[in-house]
């Protein structure tokens, strides 16, 4: 199909909202402990992991995620050398 | 809550907490995510305990949110079926939104910055996860990292144990 036709299907309403419900509320608040012991089963898989490398949805996020900081970085840079000029 | 015109292209910036934070209107659900922002962050982040960065509106310092980091290790049990005895990983101890901010997705903005550091420890001083504890009670959130591609771990008694592996495959 040429792009000339293709469409793109705003989402609807009620997948906005699922979308919206979906959001945490972002809140972490660990002991901030330098370790944790796995045993070895939990040790067998996480190696079986590794081996594999992350998962194609870590691999969307964590293209994402550079992106995202590449990006941002960028704005700060920006924000820096106008603050100077100022 | 605040609406974003445009969350994607917003003015806001991340830095790493530089002076004191005194006057601030940041204020979480949470008290003692509260009172370690208001007077441990610094500390914390001087002394590199952990380091601590602050989303804000550079137009007015208005704070957002802020993450913490630090070093972590993955310990695995001491034998010969198990090729390595440890991993080096990063935790996100501590990430907060403001009250006024929460629902607008801003937290995965310092997620991904997270990331980003990670990504810049990992190539001076080797770092192969970031670790996420994640309260039990917080079904919410522990669905959203694993719909982002977050694994589990482990299960303790308060914390669900979560990792992405921050491995770049050869293609990206």
């Amino acid at each position: 199909m040429s792009e000339k036709f293709m469409t793109v299907k705003p989402p609807s309403k009620a997948e906005k909202l699922e979308e919206k419900e979906s959001i945490p509320e972002f809140l972490i608040n660990s002991d901030e402990s330098f370790e944790l012991n796995l045993n070895e089963e939990e040790s067998r898989n996480l190696i079986d992991r590794l081996k594999e490398g992350p998962n194609e949805k870590a691999k969307t996020f964590l293209k994402e995620a550079r992106d995202f900081y590449k990006e941002m970085k960028r704005k700060e840079e920006l924000f820096r050398k106008n603050k100077k000029l100022e | 809550m605040i609406k974003l015109s445009n969350e994607k292209g917003s003015n806001f910036l991340i830095k790493k907490v530089e002076n004191e934070i005194h006057s601030s209107s940041f204020y979480c659900s949470n008290e003692e995510v509260n009172d370690f922002f208001y007077n441990l962050a610094k500390f914390n982040h001087d002394q590199l305990l952990s380091k601590v960065y602050i989303y804000y509106n550079p137009k007015n310092e208005e704070i957002i949110g802020f993450i913490s980091l630090s070093a972590y290790r993955v310990n695995l049990p001491d034998t010969t079926k198990i090729p390595i005895q440890k991993v080096p990983s990063v935790l996100l101890g501590r990430l907060a939104i403001d009250n006024k901010y929460r629902g607008s997705n801003l937290g995965e903005d310092l997620i991904k910055y997270a990331i980003g550091i990670c990504d810049e420890v990992k190539n001076l001083i080797g770092c192969r996860l970031l670790i996420v504890e994640v309260e039990k009670k917080d079904n919410k959130l522990l669905k959203y990292f694993l719909k982002k591609g977050f694994e589990k771990i482990h299960e303790g008694s308060q914390y669900h144990y979560i990792m992405i592996d921050l491995l770049e495959s050869k293609e990206s």
